[in-house]
């Protein structure tokens, strides 16, 4: 190989020696604008229970009145017992979906996958009047075997039973996503060891597989509980009374001290939650301790068991996804051919008319759904670079708030805003900013969590280098670590789109003067048992929601080789 | 004036100091070898010097210019310091072009590219992406890359850890000469003492923070000052010995060396492979308890009466089985180290 002697020799760029206050010394500008800007969002957080808790305060006999009340207490146990039941619920459906479709010769088990997690994108108050009009007394399914059976009518569907089965139905997807991919991560040495130790394949599964996913199955648990604690919209069309419910009810009262002090309680019973889901996260991570890469595994032969395999995934199919997609094309189908009640619809005369009527609406949800994401994702970015970048007690600090904020229903948050805004920022009161700022509130756990997962996967002597480089560190985060982290900030915000799109007690309640969204929409119909007109609505929804989703699947079978 | 300078560098981590009094020069152009051992404050005392820690004391001039003393620290970027790490860090969303231009002024870049990438080897790659280039070709774009923009001293992290072993000596010899060609001031770390011998104009053995030697190659491996740096650099076994008038009494028999201490002072021998000869002796003084084949020779374990193990190496040809009887005894060549506690009386 050549080598030629190096030419120039230049220095880099002109020296300057700083001397700064000695607590200024680790920052430099760009870290003092990451703090700042964590510092607000944090304190944007934290105003939530603040309020809820001075409105209690000032309010207190009201507040004291509400919480002494036997029916509190029915309500707190209503809460408690569907949570349980529907977490209980879930991990029997999921665990077994989630091995049929890892680890067996189940058919066709790559696309059974897909279908069987979908039912995630599905609203939960459309799940629930999708199967409120199928399964009351007098639905459709009675109607329909009524002329060859004879019944009557059906079991009761409202309260309880429609709550659990419409919240296990869409929630389950959660605990089979986690066991799905510690399933996927098993070594399979694991069961291979316990084979070569003498142990059968049925008691090895019990006695190492089963522990070893404890961990993912807790962790799905615990997701699913808290939807269950955060849910407005199924129990509030069911009418079974959990607390989201009885909130909003106390609410569109105008009895806010009762509203506030009932938040209050449910925000202590999800902090409980979270808590809990903390502290078994700390001990949940079983790693693959051998190194090197894990073999595939060798999938189980199902044998005799395809067909009865079959039948269960298929049957959990059927109930979760088709039923709820049938039933939204029967309504859709229904309401075209009676022009979607088109009283309803501002006068709209006819199908293209009423469909016409619908952008609107559309336009509302998709725009303020996609600034605030793109809020959200932008302001949870300093967050995770300081927790990523700049372990310590700040960056810890700022992280179990965001982190905590899970622990904030949309219903609780979209009270503390009314609160807020009906007293010291009425012309604040009811615009799109406020609604985006509850809207950052919601979803930047979930907005912090993707980015600091992405920054994980930048290697510090990536940044080091650049900097040794001669580049400051806002050029550095411009120039290495934002390229090297857009594909998971943009994978986030889609996700943080989707759950912004279905949002419905904040997006109803904080949604601006005149301005119509598709979920609230889809809420004011289905409260009045229009089913028909729901459907069309709902479909733009689904359809809308989907997209970003849906492009990133394909960029990313697109770029899969790379 | 030394192209760098370390004074009583002190840093501590959480309450555990890692680098304690750490004080040095370089010449222009000289590379200098941090040796020691995992956890010994090497990578440390470099990420100081790069301004990537910041020192609790001690002062590091870089050109004659302050960039850390008690008050000041100057931030990495304008410390003039290329570095190069174990996992090379090639910007991987870059081109092969972009990331050895990544810092220079843009009117620059093609110019310096093009002489940068003649230099290491890599022309006519500008257009690749990191993940098509191999492992020795990604060194030599993160050494392009370091040295585009004219450091005034460049850091070596452990460059050679991640190549087979093949490779690796053909990319020490190389970046030594391009580093020898362009004239460039390092710091070079790592753990293996064969790689900071070869490498290295100075050798600094570290331990627990400290330096223990400072010195040329030659200088260390033949004159270690104490036991660790004896110990670290080559496979030195410690005889124990007592000094009588004529000479140390060792269980390999009389040493003819006149220390200048009192008779009955009990010392240390170092001893390396090459220092022992090794012959079979039904009634010799030792047994062969274990035996290394390394190729060119054998190295022979051998327990002496007393309990001590010392090695020796013979050629590839001479195949003793394990067992065998035989007599050892130190060779003439040169005088051995000798020890008293830790360390060394005689160099």
């Amino acid at each position: 190989m050549a080598v030629n002697e190096l030419s120039s020799v230049r220095p880099l760029q002109p020296k300057s020696i700083s001397f700064k206050p000695n607590w200024l010394r680790h920052w430099s500008p760009f870290q003092a604008i990451l703090v700042g800007s964590a510092v607000l969002v944090t304190a944007l957080i934290l105003l939530v229970p603040a309020y809820l808790l001075l409105r209690t305060v000032t309010g207190w006999e009201n507040a004291a009145q509400t919480l002494l009340r036997l029916q509190t207490w029915q309500v707190l146990g209503n809460t408690v017992i569907l949570a349980v039941s529907v977490t209980l619920a879930t991990a029997v459906l999921a665990v077994p979906l989630a091995w049929l479709t890892t680890c067996t010769t189940l058919p066709g088990r790559r696309l059974w996958s897909i279908l069987v997690a979908l039912p995630l994108v599905i609203p939960s108050y459309v799940a629930a009047y999708l199967f409120a009009s199928l399964l009351t007394p007098k639905g459709l399914l009675q109607q329909w075997l009524y002329p060859a059976t004879g019944l009557e009518r059906l079991p009761a569907f409202y309260g309880f039973p429609g709550a659990f089965l419409v919240l296990t139905i869409i929630s389950y997807p959660f605990t089979y996503l986690t066991v799905r991919a510690a399933f996927k991560r098993m070594d399979p040495a694991l069961t291979e060891a316990a084979r070569s130790l003498g142990v059968s394949p049925r008691r090895a599964f019990f006695r190492v597989t089963l522990p070893y996913l404890r961990p993912s199955i807790l962790a799905g648990s615990l997701l699913v509980s808290l939807y269950v604690l955060r849910d407005f919209g199924a129990v509030t069309m069911l009418q079974y009374s959990t607390f989201t419910r009885i909130i909003y009810n106390r609410y569109t009262g105008y009895r806010l001290d009762a509203a506030a002090a009932l938040a209050l309680v449910l925000v202590a019973l999800t902090a409980v939650i979270l808590i809990f889901e903390h502290k078994s996260r700390g001990r949940a991570r079983y790693g693959r301790t051998s190194i090197g890469a894990a073999r595939r595994q060798q999938p189980v032969q199902l044998g005799k068991w395809t067909i009865p395999a079959l039948a269960f995934v298929g049957s959990v199919v059927f109930v979760a996804l088709i039923v709820p997609a049938g039933g939204l094309i029967y309504w859709f189908w229904r309401g075209w051919q009676q022009d979607f009640g088109v009283k309803m619809l501002d006068g709209a005369s006819s199908n293209t008319a009423a469909l016409t009527s619908l952008l609107e609406p559309a336009w509302h949800s998709f725009s303020a759904s996609f600034l605030g994401a793109v809020l959200a994702m932008t302001l949870a970015l300093p967050i995770a670079i300081l927790v990523v970048r700049r372990p310590g007690r700040l960056s810890q600090f700022f992280e179990k708030v965001t982190y905590a904020s899970f622990a904030l229903p949309g219903i609780v948050v979209a009270l503390a805003f009314v609160f807020f805004g009906i007293n010291y920022a009425t012309s604040f009161y009811q615009t799109l900013p406020m609604l985006l700022l509850a809207y950052v509130i919601l979803f930047i756990p979930q907005a912090v969590g993707a980015e600091r997962a992405s920054l994980m996967q930048v290697s510090p002597h990536l940044e080091e280098a650049g900097r040794s480089l001669g580049q400051r560190p806002s050029s550095v985060f411009r120039r290495i670590t934002l390229p090297l982290v857009r594909p998971g900030i943009i994978a986030g915000g889609a996700l943080v789109f989707l759950t912004a799109m279905k949002e419905l007690p904040a997006t109803l309640i904080l949604s601006p003067l005149g301005a119509n969204f598709l979920s609230a929409q889809i809420w004011t119909n289905i409260n009045e048992a229009f089913f028909a007109r729901a459907a069309a609505p709902t479909l733009l929804l689904i359809l809308l929601s989907s997209i970003p989703l849906a492009w990133m699947t394909l960029r990313e079978k697109n770029n899969g080789k790379r | 004036m030394p192209a760098l300078l370390c004074q009583n560098l002190t840093k501590s981590f959480a309450n555990q100091p890692v680098v304690r009094g750490v004080s040095f020069t370089v010449q222009p152009g000289d590379i200098l070898a941090l040796l020691g051992p995992s956890g010994c404050g090497k990578t440390t005392t470099l990420r100081l010097i790069a301004g990537f820690e910041q020192a609790d004391s001690g002062l590091i001039e870089i050109d004659g210019d302050v960039v850390a003393d008690g008050r000041t620290h100057i931030p990495p970027e304008k410390r003039r310091a290329g570095i190069v790490f174990q996992d090379y860090a090639i910007f991987p969303h870059l081109s092969v072009a972009d990331n050895v231009g990544f810092g220079l002024p843009r009117r620059e870049r093609p110019s310096r590219v093009a002489e940068m990438l003649e230099f290491v080897g890599l022309a006519g790659m500008e257009e690749r992406m990191p993940h098509e280039l191999s492992g020795g070709q990604q060194q030599r774009v993160a050494l392009a890359r370091a040295l585009a923009p004219d450091p005034a001293v460049l850091l070596l992290d452990e460059p050679f850890s991640n190549l087979d072993a093949a490779l690796r000596l053909e990319m020490r010899q190389e970046v030594r000469h391009l580093l020898k060609a362009s004239h460039t001031t390092a710091v070079f770390v790592t753990h293996d003492q064969e790689e900071a011998l070869f490498m290295g104009d100075q050798v600094a053995v570290m331990n627990d923070g400290r330096i223990e030697q400072l010195g040329t190659p030659e200088a260390t491996f033949h004159r270690p000052r104490t036991r660790f740096v004896a110990d670290f650099l080559g496979n030195t076994d410690f005889v124990p010995g007592t000094v009588t008038a004529d000479g140390i009494e060792t269980p390999l028999g009389l040493l003819p060396q006149h220390p200048n201490l009192p008779p009955g002072t009990a010392v240390t021998i170092a001893s390396r492979p090459d220092d022992v000869i090794l012959t079979p002796d039904e009634k010799g003084n030792g047994r062969i308890v274990s035996r290394r084949f390394i190729g060119i020779a054998f190295i022979s374990g051998v327990a002496l009466a007393d309990g001590t193990i010392v090695h020796s190496w013979q050629s590839h040809m001479t195949n003793l089985a394990q067992g065998t009887a035989v007599h050892v005894r130190f060779g003439d060549e040169h005088d051995l180290v000798v020890f008293v506690g830790d360390t060394a009386v005689n160099v």
